[in-house]
């Protein structure tokens, strides 16, 4: 009798078209980092931290609390990765850029997570800002009403970062909230920031803003960082902190993701 | 982990990964998530290898790691779904097999709650035992019953496949 709704699930879940974009092995790395990083514990963690504070090689922090645009950190955090330096900008143009998109928008749309960004097609859509290096690039695409933005992730080449898409209305973008995921972060800006910092383990990294849209990079996956905050750190145009967020959603210390606030400075 | 482990747990994950992502897919309706879910679960089924029951407890383990990864997944606020002002359109169950039914199909189990969508997919698709969809969703048997039944009956009307049954198992202490 239950053949039927297993028939109906298996087709559902018919992956044939749907290639697995990484290997076995790319999980055992993951597996093996995981157990590395459990052995290391806090302490040690900490002792990595400090002791590449005293190579001498924070160069990315002065510890004035100004946004340090354009300096990078060449450093890994306590997880053993490195946080890149941030992408320049493709040399694709807008309407390049979006033609790499829309395969993934049209996906977006069939999916059945909807979040108010629109039923249309990307046309007439503007490119806000972009990251670009190798085979992939990733962009902030704002809808002609500026009602919908879409954050777009494309790598024709295999490997990471893979593609990720979202769309949604903008009215859901809190200001000075945004979350960091297995690549980086993206997200509004409010109109009187002018730079964005990511602070990790006490590592500083500029993120990239432009037309009130912030991207940030990273090859760290947050569940790696757990318990730590991963700061997204907002400046305005004199250098003056604005607000903090703890873009970690596996840090429980700075609030219950759904009741998180930023912090602001006294 | 010693080097035979590895090699067993590469064997595990390899015949496991796709089975993984398509449990997942079922849950979340994106095969993107899905990925990431089944890449999730597999790195937490290598970091508790060495405490696993590898004759009997493997297969529910990943399953209720790539079930916590999807729940998860759904409650980080730029994932969350919002309420849109408009109504999506919704295509409607078609005889004639015009429309593409293995989206109406999720579209369906995408708007069962997810303890519902959780029983009906871990017990008809990734087949798993009453006891073990129990164990892996952290609630009794009487209670995977009763889900798996509302969802199935949900599927039935959404779907309009009146021939949808669920298995005799089930059917008991089904709550009204």
């Amino acid at each position: 009798m239950t053949t039927e709704i297993k028939d109906l699930l298996a087709g559902a879940a018919d992956d044939a078209a749907q290639p697995l974009h990484y290997s076995i092995d790319d999980v055992v790395r993951r597996g093996r980092r995981g157990l590395r990083l459990r052995r290391a514990g806090v302490v040690a963690a900490g002792a990595i931290t400090a002791g590449a504070v005293v190579a001498g090689v924070t160069t990315w922090s002065d510890g004035s609390g100004i946004p340090l645009n354009g300096v990078q950190p060449a450093a890994p955090p306590a997880t053993g990765k490195l946080l890149p330096l941030q992408p320049p900008p493709s040399s694709l143009t807008d309407a390049q850029i979006i033609k790499r998109c829309e395969p993934q928008d049209k996906q977006w749309q069939r999916g059945s997570r909807k979040a108010g960004g629109g039923t249309g097609s990307l046309t007439g859509w503007k490119v806000a800002v972009n990251q670009a290096k190798g085979t992939w690039l990733r962009a902030i695409l704002l809808s002609p009403d500026r009602k919908s933005w879409a954050f777009c992730q494309d790598n024709a080449g295999a490997g990471a970062p893979r593609d990720n898409y979202l769309r949604e209305d903008l009215k859901w973008q809190q200001d000075f909230v945004v979350w960091t995921d297995r690549d980086g972060a993206e997200g509004t800006v409010p109109k009187n920031v002018a730079a964005v910092d990511f602070e990790v383990d006490g590592i500083v990294s500029p993120a990239t803003v432009k037309n009130g849209f912030l991207l940030w990079y990273a090859e760290l996956t947050p569940s790696e960082v757990r318990d730590k905050p991963i700061w997204a750190i907002y400046y305005d145009a004199n250098g003056q902190e604005l607000a903090r967020f703890d873009s970690n959603v596996y840090n429980p210390w700075e609030g219950y993701n759904a009741d998180r606030k930023p912090v602001y400075p006294k | 982990m010693r080097r035979r482990d590895e090699a067993d747990f590469t064997e595990f994950a390899t015949a496991a990964v796709h089975r993984l992502r398509r449990t997942a897919y079922l849950m979340c309706g994106d095969w993107h998530r899905a990925e990431d879910a089944a890449q999730d679960a597999l790195v937490r089924v290598y970091k508790a290898w060495h405490r696993l029951d590898h004759r009997a407890g493997l297969n529910t383990y990943a399953h209720k790691a790539v079930v916590s990864v999807v729940l998860d997944q759904a409650k980080r606020p730029w994932r969350r779904e919002h309420v849109v002002d408009q109504p999506v359109e919704r295509p409607l169950a078609d005889q004639a097999g015009t429309i593409d039914d293995r989206l109406l199909v999720i579209e369906a189990l995408a708007d069962l709650p997810p303890r519902q969508r959780a029983c009906v997919v871990l017990r008809y698709y990734a087949d798993l035992s009453l006891e073990e969809t129990a164990s892996v969703l952290g609630i009794g048997v009487g209670t995977v019953k009763s889900q798996s039944s509302r969802g199935l009956a949900t599927l039935r009307e959404v779907l309009n496949r009146p021939e949808l049954e669920e298995p005799l198992d089930d059917r008991e202490v089904v709550l009204s």
